[in-house]
């Protein structure tokens, strides 16, 4: 039987509050608080030391894994009408994050059928072109720094800004969608940066 | 045993339950509701409602109900990020703090894995994490006696304003043990290897799509992969750092040494890695407020015409 991530939080609120509630002026009802600090402890621990998300009781897992050998990468590539290849800003995806598509694309994307892949491939193009040309004519949307500008929150990976509005931006529009995944050892580019297998495991072209 | 016991309850009050100032529970008030604000206004959570179906696929009934996510309303998500916007302004200035800080930490239960969830219901790399815990935690305490609109704050410290402060701290500890943990239980003492540190420094270095530009960036990651002992030490005294950081909260002597090396780990994984901790402000709610605001009116007094305003 697996339980619901969701009932033990709500076992926290349920027992927060009563601590909350119990308190009559300055004097705290000590047992309340003690009950809601013991699961509280109990809780985080739990889901820590089993390796268990119980969000927002986190098992904080960084970095906790070894490098694969050899270690494989998707990457998404605009193409034009003539078929050549373009990089794509990270800050193109928006509203989406870059580091989210990724996990969704690795995780769910070979499963659907190729109908549905078309369909989101279809979506992600419009989203990027939609981006390319606001950013080609100066004028970007901003998702994720327009209400703090510089002082925006950073991300938690740090992407390259491959675009520069109205200055660096490809050109001609984008038509096509290719997916690569991309494989190598860390050790032999290390040595030699150009040992890099690159795949191509899915292409859409707009109709 | 008995006395075994006594001790227990000893160190469990000392930790919980010691006269604490309401100055550093009201500062750890505003320093979580900034953070989640600041965190907020720089990404576009709602949007997310607007995906369409094929992101939606894999995500459960349950991980939807557990948030009360409902796909396809981007406009009542951005009503709803806005209220949360007014809530964690509410709860900085200490304007109805307590159910400022409870209506905003539901709030970010629900507005927080629109992040990830279609594809991982636990966004807890994002920034929201412990804002939650501990915006619900202080919503259940008297953070509103100091740092508030219209209020002096009482001068007595007393047991009421430590247990939730202390819990904040150690959502964050979490943060720190749980990270030296799992690297050994996922992997176990091989992770420590630096060969296993070295790939992690040269992957972070390799891959263009995850990396900062610029010239403090992607130097510092190979330089340090390329030399064997720095590799060890990164490893060895990185996972130790994290397991002994939950000392900071027995000791406030051991939070001269954690805290400051927390934020140099940072730094360096900033550098090295282009990771960007979003937790790192947070560090400051192991700031003794209180003894640094008693310390600067004991130097004022002792400035020559200042003692008279004071008498």
């Amino acid at each position: 039987m697996t339980v619901d991530p969701g009932l033990p939080v709500l076992g926290f609120a349920v027992l927060g509050l009563a601590a909350g509630l119990a308190r009559r002026g300055n004097v705290d009802h000590r047992p309340a608080v003690n009950i809601f600090i013991v699961y509280t402890l109990a809780l985080g621990l739990g889901a820590g030391l089993s390796q268990t998300e119980i969000w927002p009781f986190s098992a904080w897992p960084l970095v906790a894994g070894k490098v694969p050998v050899p270690v494989t990468h998707p990457r998404f590539l605009a193409v034009d009408a003539e078929g050549r290849e373009h990089e794509i800003d990270y800050r193109a995806w928006g509203p989406i994050e870059f580091d989210e598509l990724i996990g969704w694309e690795e995780k769910n994307f070979s499963r659907l059928d190729r109908g549905s892949q078309d369909r989101v491939a279809s979506y992600l193009l419009g989203i990027i072109e939609g981006a390319r040309q606001r950013w080609a004519a100066g004028d970007p949307v901003r998702h994720f720094d327009r209400y703090l500008g510089p002082f925006s929150a950073p991300l938690f990976l740090g992407h390259p800004a491959r675009w520069i509005a109205g200055v660096q931006v490809p050109e001609v529009p984008f038509v096509g969608l290719r997916l690569y995944k991309e494989s190598w050892s860390v050790e032999e580019r290390r040595r030699d940066p150009a040992r890099v297998e690159r795949k191509l495991v899915y292409e859409y072209r707009a109709p | 045993m008995k006395e075994i016991i006594q001790r227990g309850q000893q160190l469990w009050n000392r930790v919980f339950f010691a006269p604490a100032s309401a100055l550093n529970l009201a500062a750890a008030r505003v320093l979580f509701s900034v953070h989640a604000l600041w965190v907020l206004l720089s990404r576009d959570l709602p949007a997310t409602s607007s995906l369409p179906a094929e992101f939606w696929n894999n995500v459960s009934q349950g991980e939807l109900l557990r948030f009360l996510i409902f796909p396809g309303h981007p406009q009542l998500e951005y009503g709803l990020q806005w209220l949360a916007v007014v809530t964690l302004i509410g709860a900085a200035a200490g304007i109805m703090p307590r159910l400022c800080c409870i209506l905003s930490a539901l709030l970010l239960y629900h507005l927080a894995p629109l992040e990830t969830i279609f594809w991982t219901a636990s966004p807890y790399q994002r920034g929201f994490t412990i804002d939650v815990l501990a915006l619900f935690t202080l919503s259940l305490s008297p953070c509103g006696d100091a740092l508030r609109v219209g209020r002096t704050g009482p001068m007595e410290p007393s047991p009421i304003y430590c247990w939730p402060l202390r819990l904040t701290q150690v959502y964050l500890v979490h943060t720190y043990f749980f990270s030296g943990y799992s690297k050994l239980y996922r992997v176990g003492l091989s992770w420590l290897d630096p060969e296993n540190l070295r790939s992690w420094f040269l992957l972070f270095s390799q891959q263009d799509q995850v990396m900062r530009l610029g010239p403090l960036f992607n130097t510092v990651g190979p330089w340090i992969a390329d030399h064997w002992l720095l590799c060890l030490i990164a490893g060895g005294y990185g996972v130790l750092v994290n397991l002994c950081f939950v000392l900071v909260l027995f000791n406030s002597r051991a939070r001269w040494f954690f805290v400051p090396d927390a934020f140099f780990f940072h730094v360096l994984v900033f550098l090295g890695l282009s990771i960007f901790w979003l937790n790192t402000p947070q560090l400051l709610v192991f700031v003794n407020w209180q003894w640094l605001v008693d310390r600067r009116a004991a130097t004022l007094s002792l400035v020559p015409g200042r003692a008279d305003v004071r008498a």
